[in-house]
């Protein structure tokens, strides 16, 4: 009896050194998938004014009468969120409680921007009760942002420069192009490339001190 | 218990594994035999005229080592434990000859799975490993009688251990952070 327990604990200790092995294998993946995962951001589109120049200026009629200048020097001092929706876009909805907090807690003049027939986004404007904000109907102003997809946010500073702009589909990728802004870059994509070289230029760095 | 003595309960969980690795691998073979003849043909390591003939003769071997690791005579156990190591050593002859001519990217042939997988050095780690532990079931039987503790030992051993194996392949199939393909 004495022998059977000492080669079952034989066994058992066999069985701990293997699986010490497969936890250690297994804690390399998680720094591998780690590696390779990238932060969420919004997607930046190559069309349209880019990140660092002057946007358009453009003055359109509001919805609810009136006209919204976009882009130019901003009388209040504000930077302004420019959002592109759409009635139809179920993602648009989802988000806009998201993009009018975020507004509210930056203090940022939220343009809201679309397009198409008024009766229907007048009837959004009140199911969502948005008619505290600019909500603009224009082809042109799509046109000149060339917006391809909703829901699709640009961000410009008080002095009507591009900051960030991009699709956004998530609180944390319209929370990115603020972060984008902080960090002077166009757009995640831009963020992840810097990092990758400075980390490459780090390494030849401490190559060469080797 | 001497030291070239094996204890009979690991006697017999490794038996039983080994003979599961083979019954494993012998029906998956047999499953698609048109599939396993075009790996040996990738592995480029036998005469055209011999390959057709020896995918079904070494799934019939692997078959017979299942059988014959599982139930063996008492005077052919240490013949059935080295023809399993030599098996193993046979797998690993081939896998290194096509790693030393440089050809990585055959399929391997070593999964249960539908993948392809490829050659390489971890491949020769656990065939060496199955050789090793072959051999080890090849030494003389201690006397022991087996008790009930023993039964709960080798279930447990078994059923743990063709789960760690199962996961150790899978780990190998992963792309591993300082050969992985990315750019």
């Amino acid at each position: 009896m004495i022998e059977a327990l000492v080669v079952s604990s034989l066994v058992l200790w066999v069985a701990v050194v293997a699986l010490t092995f497969m936890v250690y294998a297994l804690v390399r993946q998680v720094g591998v998938l780690h590696e390779r995962l990238a932060p969420a951001g919004a997607l930046a589109a190559a069309t349209g004014p880019a990140v660092g120049e002057t946007s358009p200026e453009i003055t359109v009629p509001a919805l609810a009468g009136g006209t919204v200048t976009v882009g130019g020097l901003a009388a209040e001092g504000l930077s302004t969120l420019l959002f592109f929706l759409s009635p139809t876009c179920p993602v648009c909805e989802t988000l806009l409680p998201t993009v009018l907090r975020i507004a509210g807690e930056e203090g940022l003049r939220l343009v809201l921007a679309s397009d198409g027939p008024a009766a229907e986004h007048q009837a959004f404007v009140t199911a969502n009760d948005l008619s505290r904000y600019p909500y603009v109907l224009s082809r042109d102003l799509g046109l000149a942002f060339e917006v391809a997809k909703l829901p699709y946010a640009v961000l410009i500073d008080a002095a009507g420069v591009v900051c960030a702009k991009g699709l956004v589909n998530t609180r944390e990728h319209v929370e990115s192009l603020f972060t984008a802004r902080e960090y002077g870059v166009a757009s995640i994509q831009e963020y992840i490339r810097k990092q990758g070289s400075a980390r490459s230029a780090d390494r030849h760095r401490s190559g060469a001190l080797r | 218990m001497s030291a070239l003595q094996i204890d009979p309960a690991i006697d017999v969980a490794i038996r039983g594994g080994l003979a599961l690795l083979f019954a494993a691998a012998a029906l998956h073979k047999l499953r698609d035999l048109t599939r396993f003849r075009a790996i040996v043909v990738a592995y480029e390591v036998l005469p055209s005229t011999l390959v057709s003939a020896a995918a079904p003769l070494v799934a019939a071997c692997e078959a017979a080592l299942a059988v014959g690791l599982l139930f063996p005579a008492d005077t052919s156990r240490t013949v059935w434990a080295l023809a399993a190591a030599a098996m193993f050593a046979l797998y690993a002859v081939a896998i290194a000859v096509n790693l030393y001519r440089g050809r990585r990217d055959i399929d391997c042939g070593c999964g249960f799975g539908t993948a392809s997988e490829k050659i390489g050095p971890a491949l020769l780690v656990r065939n060496a490993f199955l050789v090793t532990v072959a051999l080890w079931a090849s030494a003389p039987r201690a006397a022991r009688s087996l008790v009930a503790l023993d039964a709960f030992t080798v279930f447990a051993a078994l059923a743990g251990s063709a789960l760690l194996y199962a996961a150790s392949e899978k780990l190998r199939g992963l792309p591993s952070s300082g050969r992985g393909e990315t750019p």
